[in-house]
């Protein structure tokens, strides 16, 4: 498959000025030296095979890839070869190198330094805590040997040696971050972090030299357990953004744009970010599509797994609408650009799916404001006491204030919920369940009703046409097959995909037949106009609309899923179609109610085939044959009722409604669409995860309010007692340490136990299913 | 107890050895791929003998 990154200005343009050259000895001649993000790298032995091909090339200096980052480092003499050779050896091989992005150049750099930072942290708090163990040992007067001042002074210089690195170096984020907040008028929670940091430093020094207990141990403690938490918290971030990543990457750098269609089909390669809208481009088979747009001409399939995860190809006829990023098939297309670079609808994705991995769920937003009062507090009180004590006696004011900053440890309450939801993050995803949005968890523990659609949710989605009736005199079954074969192409929904499934192994797909324009409307159907000509297939209302006629239904058609197709003079044929209901769907609604949930039905299918589903999952409140609108307008009645609506759907036609709900669950597989569009995603389409979903939230929210509750309890009782002087720094660092491994271990909690759900699992498996028993987190 | 001038000292030193034999060792990549080593012995690279 050509790939045409290969021919990408950006690799064509000299490399030697874009990168420094690094001689490798004194009397080498300058190499050219550059970095290559590898696609398309499967296994260990990948990398092996490109690395043996590409160091075997003449002129290359040194060729690395690192199988972890999938990123190569080469080294190249330019007089001998070219970049670009190096480039187009690699996808001969069948694999893809572009210039790695400066982003993931600082990315590497920033978690290279984190690194170091903890490193440090970690290994001067060793060496500084056997420094300070004589000190701690003192008191005791059955050890041997007295500590004299000469010694001890001795072991403190070296602690402060040691502390240095780490509070100027370790420390530097939270003074940073502490800096820009205070830039913003604001206390954030690395304010009394880094004060805490440096009256504690400067306190230790001040005592090395003049006399008295030092605290280099507890400051490095400090630091390492804060870093240590933020290394977690960046990692579950990454994640995260490293799937958007790949998306991303997914456009192609060039097109190829039509210079005098429709005289010619001459084109010009241009890069794919020149692109404007209205721009005239052509695709060719294997290509990737480097705009949204419109197919003008031509036909064939297009790959969306990118976009809706659906492997198999979609059909693309003219007026059809082509994904920037998605793959061409078949067929040559020509087609005019609608929507370029930043406006696509992959741009748009990755950039929601950003925002939304970035969102602060509202509980840590409520405690990021209180928090910024809270310090506020914290500092006045802290100079308060200073002064008071100061008039008792001077001595001790320092010390009380420090005591006073470093007991009220931000860190409970910085940890206290980011850490539940990372736990939570980590727990729901082990049970097949991905979050979109932070905000979500929460939302779903105090969710009180839950709506179902029924095609595609609580059915398996896998329709199966059972009966076929053709209503319009003199149609022949093979044409009817070709007419609804190649409309039904152009639709992901399950009644679509079924339709097309079953007429185009009846009578294959195409024969000639071509609409010069499909469009989907969502929910109800698709509608092709050829000529005046205008088709519609889908539900019954919306294919009645076109000729207001009326329709008995058939006996043998009344609980099934009917589609029919007509045009404008009427009724054409009539579909039914069969769908089972997923097996793991009487739980989870029997779980729900148990739970004291209110479950609710909403689907636009027949009043029968609704009722009869209903009375199987016992369903009280179902309603059918309803529209988008009023599925909308339900929706939002019972929110404006107080409830918290949970909608649990197909992810990919039930856009509008899910985003209508609270929070929403997408059966999207994983589809990058389906993320967008819902909070949650069920990665296995299974209802057990609802289930699962609902109990690990309940969690979450009980275990974030018990870390709360438990920093105020903290707060209130040492507050009082490092300003009456009862307490030594040293308390306050054991306080500190105590009180942030609390919380800690407290949101492990949310690991604990294996709960109904999982046993429900284990019952099916035994029921008869010979499904291997998956290993729960 | 007159050792301990020497020996703390000398603890210092070696803590700043120690970290600048990882910082080197870590600028030559040797903690990037722990498994490439053990691989490179089962790797089929040898030339057949002509």
């Amino acid at each position: 498959m050509k790939n045409d990154r290969m021919q990408s200005p950006a690799i064509a343009a000299p490399v030697t000025n874009r990168s420094a050259s690094m001689p490798l000895q004194a009397n080498d001649t300058a190499l050219a030296h550059d970095k290559l993000s590898i696609g398309g790298m499967r296994c260990a032995a990948c990398s092996q095979i490109i690395e043996y091909r590409v160091q075997h090339m003449a002129g290359v200096e040194a060729f690395h890839i690192n199988a972890a980052s999938h990123r190569a480092e080469v080294r190249w003499d330019p007089k001998q070869i070219g970049l670009r050779d190096i480039v187009e050896s690699i996808s001969a091989l069948g694999y893809s190198a572009l210039p790695a992005g400066e982003k993931h150049a600082d990315a590497d750099h920033q978690k290279k330094m984190s690194w170091w930072r903890l490193f440090i942290a970690g290994f001067a708090m060793m060496q500084v805590m056997m420094y300070a163990f004589p000190a701690y040992l003192q008191p005791v007067p059955q050890i041997d040997g007295d500590l004299t001042p000469d010694i001890d002074r001795l072991l403190k210089i070296a602690s402060m040696v040691l502390t240095i690195p780490v509070v100027f170096f370790s420390s530097m984020p939270f003074f940073k971050s502490a800096w820009r907040s205070l830039r913003h008028r604001r206390i954030g929670m690395d304010v009394p972090v880094s004060i805490g940091i440096i009256v504690t430093f400067v306190a230790s020094v001040w005592a090395t030299y003049r006399g008295g207990p030092v605290y280099y141990d507890s400051l490095i403690m400090f630091v390492m357990l804060l870093l240590a938490a933020r290394m977690i918290e960046e990692r579950v971030h990454r994640k995260s953004t490293a799937a958007l990543q790949a998306l991303t990457e997914l456009v192609p750098l060039t097109a190829q744009r039509l210079l005098d269609y429709p005289l010619s089909r001459r084109t010009e390669q241009v890069p794919a970010a020149s692109l404007r809208e209205g721009d005239l481009l052509l695709i060719a088979p294997g290509a990737q599509i480097p705009a949204d747009g419109r197919v003008l001409e031509g036909h064939s399939e297009c790959d969306e797994a990118l976009m809706t995860g659906e492997s198999q190809p979609v059909q693309k006829a003219i007026g059809a609408a082509l994904v920037g990023g998605a793959l061409n098939l078949s067929g040559q297309l020509v087609m005019q650009a609608e929507r370029v670079g930043d406006a696509t609808q992959l741009s748009a994705l990755v950039h929601k799916m950003e925002a939304a991995a970035n969102e602060k769920p509202p509980l840590v937003e409520l405690a990021d404001r209180h928090a910024s009062v809270f310090m506020t507090a914290i500092l006045a009180i802290a100079l308060l006491a200073a002064l008071v004590w100061w008039q008792i006696d001077a001595s001790r004011a320092v010390w009380i204030a420090v005591t006073v900053m470093v007991i009220t440890c931000p860190c409970a309450l910085s940890l206290a919920t980011p850490s539940v939801m990372s736990g939570a993050i980590g727990q729901l995803a082990g049970n097949g369940v991905l979050v979109a949005r932070g905000r979500a968890i929460e939302t779903l523990a105090r969710a009180t009703h839950f709506v179902f659609d029924k095609t595609g949710t609580l059915t398996e989605g896998r329709l199966q046409l059972a009966d076929m009736l053709i209503l319009q005199p003199g149609l022949e079954r093979t044409q009817l097959l070709n007419m609804t074969a190649a409309i039904a192409a152009a639709s992901m929904h399950p009644v679509s995909k079924a339709l097309a499934k079953a007429t185009a192994s009846g009578g294959g797909f195409g024969g000639g037949v071509q609409y010069a324009a499909i469009r989907e409307i969502a929910g109800q159907g698709v509608e092709a106009r050829d000529g005046e000509r205008c088709f519609r297939l889908g539900n019954l209302g919306f294919v009645q609309e076109l000729h207001g006629q009326a329709l008995e239904l058939p006996a043998s058609f009344a609980d099934k899923t009917v589609s029919a197709l007509g045009d404008e003079r009427g009724w054409i044929a009539l579909f039914a179609l069969q769908d089972d209901i997923r097996p793991g769907a009487a739980a989870c609604i029997a779980f729900l109610r148990e739970q004291g949930k209110q479950v609710l039905l909403l689907s636009g299918d027949k009043h029968d085939v609704v009722a009869k589903v209903a009375r199987e999952l016992q369903i009280d409140a179902a309603y059918g044959e309803l529209r988008p609108e009023q599925k909308h307008d339900m929706v939002r009645t019972l929110q404006q009722q107080g409830a918290v609506v949970a909608m649990i759907g197909d992810g990919m036609n039930d856009g509008p409604v899910l985003s209508l709900a609270d929070v929403s669950i997408a059966m999207g597989q994983g589809a990058p669409i389906a993320q967008v569009r819902s909070d949650l995603v069920l990665m296995s389409n299974r209802l057990q995860d609802v289930q699962a979903a609902v109990t690990i939230t309940g969690r979450a929210l009980a275990l974030i309010r018990q870390n709360l509750g438990w920093a105020l309890v903290y707060n209130l009782i040492a507050i009082p007692a490092a300003v009456s002087g009862i307490l030594a720094p040293w308390h306050a660092a054991i306080g500190m340490s105590l009180s942030s491994l609390i919380v800690v271990l407290n949101s492990l909690r949310i690991f604990s136990r294996r709960a109904a759900w999982q046993q429900e699992d284990i019952a099916l498996d035994a029921a008869g299913q010979l499904a291997v028993p998956d290993a729960r987190g | 107890m007159e050792i301990l001038y020497l020996l703390v000292p000398l603890s210092v030193v070696l803590v700043f050895a120690i970290g600048g034999v990882f910082w080197w060792a870590l600028s030559r990549r040797q903690f990037d791929d722990l498994d490439e080593a053990g691989e490179r012995i089962i790797q089929d690279t040898d030339k057949p003998d002509e």
